[in-house]
Order: C-alpha cells, then sequence, then structure tokens
C-alpha cells in the first residue's frame, strides 16, 4: 500500500508469532525490526519507536493485550505518531477481550487481526486457530487481503441477498504468482463457530465476558503474589487475562516448578526463561471464565507447596 | 408414454436475512459465567482494571438473539449447502472439495484431543477432564 519496504514489530509479541512474521513477509517487507518495549510496564516504548521511525517504514504491528497479557495504553499516540510519517497502524487484539476494551479502529488502527479461537473453539492441540483481519472498507484496503473473500450484494429479486467472490483477481487462482494470498479453508468452519459464539453472546455478554476475565486475572495475580518468593505480575500495568509471574525469590526454575505443579494436576504457565532472557525465572499464566475461585486458589496453595514456602 | 412426474430436486431455500435483521434489542443468548463473589470483591470493578480511555464505552455492533433464533438460523443456512456438511461451494477452491472421512471429524472432536493444550507434553490422566490451568 505504501510502496516502502521496513517493517517494524513490537517487540512485546508472542516469539513464536515474530518467527511466522519474518517467514512470510520477506518478501513484502525484507526489512524488519522490533520495537523495544519499557522493561518496568511491558507497554511499547514509545521512544524507542520515534528512533526508528523513519521514511521507509511501513507499518507497525503490535498486539493489544500483548504477549505479556499488558493492555496498551498508548495506542492513539502510537497511531498519530505513523500517520505523521505517511505509515500504518496493525494491532493484533485478543476478540473476546473487545466486550470491555476499546477496539483498535477507536484509536488510530488501520488494520486489526487476531484469532477467534478464544470464541468457542477447542484447542485441539493447537489446532483450533482461525485467523482474522479487519480494515476500513475502503478498496485500497480490501486490494491487499490474502485470502479468498466472500461478499454480499442485492441480487435482482428485492429483499433478497447474494453472497460472491469479491476481488478474485488477488488470489493465485487468477493472478498466479502475482497473487496477494496463501489460503486455506481450514479456519472457514472454526469461524462459522466463532459467529455463533458472537451471535449468542451478543454485545452484553461480550461485555460481561470481559469483565469476568478482567477480575479473575487480578485475583490471581494478587493470590500467586501472595505465596512468599513469587512476584505477580512482573510488569507494573493492567492485564487483561494473561499476566507474567515471576519465580526468581524462590530459587526455583520454571522447569522445575511446572514439573512439581504437574503432580499436582496442574498444567503450569508457559516457561519465559529461554526465550526472554532479561525476564529470569518467569511464566504466563491465563485465568478464563472457565476457572473459578477454587480453581485459582488451588493454584496458589499448590505453588505454595511447590516452593517450599 | 406412462405419466412421467418430475422429481423435486431443489434444496431448501430460505430467504434467509442476514442475522443482525433478526436482532432484537435486550434478547441474550448465552449468559456468560460471572466470577464468584470472593473474586468480584478483592478484584474491585472492572472499570479499575483498565488503563484509562481503553475501558470500552459503546459494546460491539453485534446482534442480539435468543438462542432458539441463532439455531433456527443457522440450521436454515446448513439446509442450503447442497448436502455437504463440512465445506461450501461458494468458492473455487480445491481443497475442500474433496470428501472428509467422517472418522477424522470424530477423531478431532474427541475431548482428549480437543482439550488438549499445544504445550501438553504429555497426556494427562485417564479419567475427567485434565487439570489445566
Amino acid at each position: 500500500m505504501t510502496g516502502r519496504g521496513k517493517a517494524l514489530i513490537a517487540a512485546s509479541i508472542s516469539p513464536e508469532r515474530l518467527s511466522c512474521i519474518k517467514n512470510y513477509a520477506w518478501s513484502a517487507t525484507p526489512d524488519i525490526e522490533t520495537v523495544k518495549y519499557d522493561p518496568k510496564t511491558g507497554l511499547l516504548d514509545v521512544d524507542d519507536l520515534k528512533s526508528k521511525l523513519s521514511d521507509d517504514v511501513c507499518v507497525l504491528y503490535m498486539e493489544n493485550p500483548n504477549f505479556f497479557g499488558v493492555i496498551e495504553s498508548q495506542g492513539q499516540e502510537i497511531a498519530d505518531l505513523l500517520h505523521s510519517k505517511g505509515a500504518l497502524l496493525s494491532v493484533g487484539v485478543d476478540p473476546i477481550s473487545l466486550g470491555v476494551l476499546e477496539p483498535p479502529a477507536h484509536y488510530g488502527a488501520d488494520f486489526a487481526c487476531g484469532d477467534v479461537q478464544p470464541m468457542g473453539i477447542p484447542m485441539s492441540y493447537g489446532g483450533g486457530l482461525g485467523g482474522f483481519i479487519a480494515t476500513p472498507d475502503e478498496p485500497k484496503f480490501v486490494a491487499e487481503y490474502p485470502s479468498l473473500l466472500f461478499g454480499i450484494a442485492e441480487t435482482v429479486e428485492e429483499g433478497e441477498y447474494g453472497f460472491g467472490e469479491v476481488l478474485y483477481e488477488r488470489t493465485s487462482y487468477a493472478s498466479r504468482d502475482k497473487a496477494k494470498d496463501f489460503l486455506g479453508t481450514m479456519a472457514q468452519l472454526h469461524g462459522i463457530v466463532a459467529g455463533v459464539y458472537m451471535a449468542l453472546m451478543g454485545p452484553q455478554g461480550m461485555k460481561e465476558l470481559g469483565e469476568g476475565l478482567l477480575q479473575r486475572a487480578s485475583y490471581a495475580a494478587k493470590k500467586l503474589s501472595s505465596v512468599k518468593g513469587v512476584k505477580a505480575p512482573l510488569f507494573d500495568s493492567y492485564h487483561f487475562k494473561e499476566f507474567t509471574v515471576n519465580f526468581d525469590g524462590t530459587k526455583k526454575t520454571v522447569a522445575e516448578i511446572n514439573k512439581a505443579l504437574l503432580d499436582h494436576k496442574i498444567f503450569g504457565g508457559e516457561d519465559l526463561s529461554k526465550d526472554l532472557h532479561k525476564m529470569g525465572q518467569s511464566a504466563l499464566f491465563c485465568v478464563t471464565e472457565l476457572h473459578s475461585k477454587e480453581d485459582i486458589d488451588m493454584l496458589a496453595d499448590a505453588l505454595a507447596s511447590v516452593v517450599g514456602m | 408414454m406412462e405419466d412421467v412426474k418430475l422429481r423435486n430436486f431443489h434444496q431448501a431455500h430460505w430467504n434467509e436475512p442476514i442475522i443482525f435483521e433478526l436482532s432484537v434489542p435486550g434478547r441474550r443468548g448465552l449468559i456468560p459465567p460471572a466470577p464468584d463473589k470472593g473474586i468480584k470483591k478483592e478484584a474491585g470493578d472492572a472499570k479499575n482494571l483498565v488503563p484509562k480511555g481503553m475501558f470500552r464505552e459503546q459494546l460491539p455492533a453485534l446482534p442480539e438473539l435468543d438462542q432458539k433464533r441463532v439455531l433456527a438460523h443457522y440450521i436454515h443456512l446448513a439446509q442450503e449447502t447442497l448436502g455437504a456438511n463440512l465445506c461450501n461451494d461458494i468458492s473455487q477452491g480445491t481443497c475442500t472439495m474433496k470428501y472428509n472421512p467422517r472418522i477424522n471429524e470424530e477423531l478431532a472432536a474427541h475431548p482428549g484431543i480437543a482439550s488438549l493444550h499445544q504445550k501438553q507434553s504429555k497426556l494427562p490422566y485417564r479419567k475427567g477432564p485434565p487439570g489445566c490451568l
């Protein structure tokens, strides 16, 4: 869209996603640079963004909430900064947070994207995925969509709708090697599940769900912090449903703790000590509406006995 | 020549509205489980758990429907797939045009696989759901 070849990516996104992005984006934006996050808050370092925002940058991709569960609050500032340099903002979101958090469009983002898995799709050992993209309904954006796209139009019969391909020429069926796409249809069925989920929840349900997740995560972090040697969350910020837990004070590694937690029939948090060294022995925990107060208290008790304090 | 009666071979034809057109303000389908009282008390109002300016003021533009209406809507749509249930004929794709054996669906949906987190390195105990947190 901008004709530029450099992309900035927030360092606070999932390392696996970063690796995937680098994999797929090499042809469009061969130059990829990461933007640091504030080690205290986990928020994007806007000063670092400013220093890296040259005229050949086309987009910044960041996530909200980010990989650490931190809710990014500087969205509008970041969007304005990028737009002033002719660049775009792309935000990866957790769709079940959007009942309670402002969506990216409300703070100036050009793209919003994410995965529909949280909306009723079982984890399926990592297979329960379905990506989505959202942009303004303008031709210049839609022309870049990397997938088969179905649209709606009126037919000659009054009141009837017709569905069909949109901008078929984008796809490799029409444009072969010049196409925008790589596409797969596995995710369509998951998209239907997500649609049913959203229809059943409605706006009020999504709001109540989001509020409940915020409250559970807040309670969980406080409860875990009551275990000696454990600090949760690591970042001095607002979190959505995930948060980092640091175990440096327990003198035990995440690997040891997770192994011991299995004896309590608990599958522990994601080990961050290897990918992101500067965080010490930290893990990422997630709390959802599937967890009751008893579950969270049980985790805290199990941790207390595992760290031996 | 005998009287030949033509079979009515067309599939169901619903002039189904878009789901948003079925919306009735105030209708609820699913009520998500509320956190326990102890959690609510400890955590406080959700508005305070979010940075300033990030708490959603205007609710998302989702339809408001009861369960029966959602079910009817999707069943109507499901009757318009020319008899297939794992692909849609709207596209000219190739991977979905094939027949997928039903046993695959049973395996994929089995709770032992469906409820697994991708980082679980070994299968949990046999009885009951995995105790993941």
